[in-house]
């Protein structure tokens, strides 16, 4: 396993003898001073590489061709072990939501006013190998409306008038509304829950995340609070994964009148996600299918009444007709309460 | 002696065929102790402990890879790793450009994930580690190891019945058990190396071959 096809590998070896006797003997492998030139260890790579090592070792095949294309020579000085250095070593640590990997809650960071940016980019956008236009551009593809759902989210203010001065300050959003937005504020006045029935499917896509503290039609509504700080959560939650696994993978928490339902989709949780659930959190599963689906069957399943959902990835439209279907409305790309429940 | 995998209860054992077989104490992963020791190794190090976590992961995305192309070039990424641990020059080019293909080879966001995943993805941590330095990365490798038998285990269970209880079965798992004992392995040898300054390609060599060797029973006895 793990044998490539070697026509795609890229080293050409000159056996030189010199090193391969040196290795045997325990070369000082890490204290030669820089730029003290050692022969390639050509040799003791073939005849290791060649067949079955001394030790025991399978055999390797020696390349065929250099490993790198435009490898500009077959001896390797001590120089080339510097790409084995550690250019920011100890940055990784800095990231300290791995910290309660093991379940030490404090350790993770309660950012709330974290954009969801941040979970999208990981460590790595912190760690500083933004120099990688492969990484970079991975990291950056899924959520790519992540940086106006940030500003968006730090225009939006904690109340309705936060609300009203975003509307009319943000004239990007604004642009992206097709509907009537003097109607839609006569309703914000006069009947704020038909506002959010009618404006919820043309604000998907604004990226904001509306709080509905203080909306308070229903009792219910007002159970929903604070759906910026349940999406803080979601996203909190959600980079306790590797930062692949957070640009595939999607992470969900439905309040309910139970509880919080914390669901990821395809694979559910994982073990560290699961290990940084707090008390009133539940940890749901259901394989493969979407985090909004997951959190919904266990609400289902412990007969829990959904009060508002927050997840990490734009909603997708199966998913809204399932959480409308359950009596939801979609408050952004990535919110929903349910007023009538 | 290493402390990464912590011990979560006392060492027993138990009475099965009229013979006494001892049980080791259960490990678990534990990610902070993991970056702790892999933060005391040189990145060739790290990259070597990452790679193994690769390389253990192949012989069943064999078994599931449906694109034989994909596979190869996974393949190749890893086997460029491997080679460039042992002395083949290699530009930071061929490594982004390797990394490029595994990552153009992983699922679409909230498609389902298979073995392959996990194997590919950490091929790609075991080439970021070798690139940027970032000790994370050389973990990651090792968590999705880990990821890769906790799914494969979990996989079969019902969702109703995948209770905390059940959970705990997974991870006491036999299969789960020695990754983290080979992970636990490969850092030891590592430590070694670095404090004894010992002979880095032989050491290499045995990392790969012993990857290579558990590949074959990565979920199970070879079929």
């Amino acid at each position: 396993m793990g044998q490539a096809d070697l026509s795609l590998g890229d080293g050409a070896l000159t056996p030189s003898p010199g090193l391969a006797a040196t290795l045997a003997h325990g070369m000082d492998f890490f204290d030669r001073p820089a730029g003290v030139v050692l022969p390639q260890f050509a040799s003791s790579l073939s005849s290791s590489l060649g067949g079955p090592s001394s030790d025991g070792n399978q055999a390797f095949q020696a390349p065929s061709s250099d490993q790198s294309a435009a490898a500009p020579s077959t001896t390797t000085n001590s120089r080339d072990y510097d790409r084995f250095s550690d250019p920011v070593a100890g940055q990784a640590l800095a990231m300290s939501a791995y910290d309660g990997f093991s379940g030490a809650v404090g350790n993770v960071p309660r950012s709330v006013s974290a954009p969801p940016s941040n979970a999208v980019a990981g460590p790595q956008a912190a760690s500083g190998p933004s120099d990688d236009p492969t990484w970079e551009s991975i990291l950056s593809q899924p959520n790519g409306d992540a940086a106006s759902y940030a500003t968006s989210a730090r225009a939006l203010g904690p109340s309705l008038n936060g609300f009203a001065d975003y509307l009319s300050a943000g004239a990007d959003a604004l642009a992206g509304i097709p509907r009537d937005i003097p109607g839609y504020a006569s309703d914000l006045v006069h009947d704020p829950l038909e506002f959010f029935r009618r404006a919820g499917p043309t604000f998907v896509g604004l990226g904001a995340s509306i709080p509905t503290a203080g909306v308070g039609t229903t009792a219910s509504s007002a159970a929903a609070t604070d759906l910026g700080a349940l999406s803080a959560r979601a996203n909190e939650i959600h980079r306790v994964l590797d930062s692949v696994a957070q640009t595939k993978r999607t992470t969900a928490i439905l309040r309910t009148d139970l509880g919080d339902i914390v669901a990821g989709g395809g694979r559910d949780l994982d073990v560290g996600q699961k290990a940084i659930l707090q008390a009133g959190e539940i940890a749901a599963s259901f394989r493969d299918a979407h985090a909004e689906a997951t959190a919904l069957a266990k609400a289902q399943q412990l007969g829990a009444i959904p009060r508002a959902i927050a997840v990490t990835r734009t909603i997708c439209p199966a998913c809204a007709k399932l959480i409308e279907d359950a009596g939801g409305i979609l408050t952004s790309a990535r919110t929903a309460i349910f007023p009538n429940k | 002696m290493l402390v990464a995998y912590s011990r979560v209860r006392e060492p027993r054992s138990f009475r099965t065929n009229n013979r006494q077989v001892p049980v080791v104490a259960m490990l678990k992963y534990d990610e902070p102790k993991i970056l702790d020791e892999l933060g005391a190794l040189p990145n060739f190090a790290r990259v070597a402990f990452a790679a193994a976590c690769a390389e253990r992961q192949m012989a069943d995305y064999a078994r599931v890879a449906t694109d034989l192309d994909t596979f190869k070039s996974v393949a190749s990424a890893l086997d460029c790793i491997w080679n460039e641990l042992l002395g083949v020059p290699t530009r930071d080019e061929t490594l982004t450009r390797h990394l490029s293909e595994c990552m153009s080879a992983l699922p679409q966001p909230e498609s389902p994930e298979g073995q392959d995943t996990d194997a590919i993805t950490s091929t790609a941590y075991a080439i970021r580690a070798r690139l940027t330095g970032v000790i994370q990365e050389a973990a990651w490798a090792a968590r999705h190891a880990f990821d890769n038998l906790y799914f494969y285990l979990t996989d079969p269970i019902p969702s109703k019945e995948f209770t905390p209880e059940a959970e705990q079965r997974v991870l006491a798992h036999p299969l789960i058990q020695a990754e983290l004992q080979r992970q636990r392995q490969d850092l030891s040898d590592l430590t070694e190396l670095v404090r004894d300054k010992g002979n880095v390609i032989s050491t290499i060599l045995r990392l790969r071959a012993r990857a290579n060797e558990a590949a074959q029973r990565f979920t199970g006895p070879p079929t």
